[in-house]
């Protein structure tokens, strides 16, 4: 088993978001503003009390993106703030969003982005 | 925060989460963490993923053209969580670019997946027959 170029990294933690389908791409330039590029999405379904918003139940899309992305801890509230408002998460039905601990982290990172210090 | 008083078998685990490129690696390594470590609690969904280091060109408010990749969870139970992980690591390929990344969340609780005795493997089956 060759190791060797794997950096790991601690402090980090987990953000994740669950948008309405089709904002996904919000949430991800949200979190390119802050200095976090990479992120990756997946769909899902969401339940709840979708038949009680307006007009025929339409009001809250059913179809969901999730949206991950790994952040410094350090730097995990500014993250979440900036999406929060970039999603309009204030909204009902609009999403949530959260944060996980994460123990440690496994990646590639260039030599010279470690030496400036561009990591996550 | 308190222990849940419950009679239902498990305990505190790690989740393992490994970030692959849509190339069949996920299935590899699924794969090995059963037949060699013995792991069943692991499953692999489709995502797509805007990569930090890709050189995409993005037009202006627009994000970069994401790819296919996999997300394969592993849950661990945490005496064996730094060996799987360290087996994860060194099988994804990650000292190369764009091959991906994994990390590690602690679990509270997590059952056994009890698998049933005497069933082959789907792929087996799928072998074996006419």
């Amino acid at each position: 088993m060759k190791t060797d170029g794997i950096t790991y990294l601690t402090d980090v933690s987990l953000i994740t978001c669950i948008v309405t389908a089709g904002r996904a791409d919000q949430v991800i330039l949200a979190a390119q503003g802050m200095g976090t590029p990479g992120a990756i999405v997946f769909h899902a379904h969401g339940l709840g009390p979708r038949e009680r918003h307006g007009l025929l139940g339409i009001a809250i899309d059913a179809e969901k993106e999730v949206v991950s992305l790994l952040v410094a801890a350090d730097y995990q509230d500014a993250v979440l703030e900036a999406i929060y408002y970039a999603a309009n998460l204030d909204v009902p039905g609009a999403g949530m969003i959260y944060a996980t601990p994460v123990e440690k982290v496994a990646t590639y990172i260039p030599r010279q982005m470690l030496e400036q210090g561009k990591v996550l | 925060m308190s222990q849940p008083v419950t009679a239902i078998p498990g305990a505190a685990a790690k989740r393992i989460t490994c970030i692959l490129p849509d190339n069949g690696s996920d299935r590899r390594l699924l794969q090995l963490l059963r037949e060699v470590h013995g792991i069943t609690r692991a499953d692999s969904l489709h995502c797509r993923r805007v990569p930090a280091l890709q050189a995409a060109k993005a037009e202006r408010n627009k994000v970069p053209e994401a790819s296919l990749a996999r997300v394969i969870n592993v849950v661990v139970d945490e005496a064996q969580a730094d060996a799987v992980f360290a087996v994860i690591c060194a099988e994804a390929g990650l000292n190369e670019p764009g091959s991906g990344m994994v990390y590690m969340v602690a679990l509270s609780f997590a059952t056994p997946l009890l698998m049933p005795a005497g069933v082959p493997d789907e792929a087996r089956v799928k072998v074996a027959a006419p």
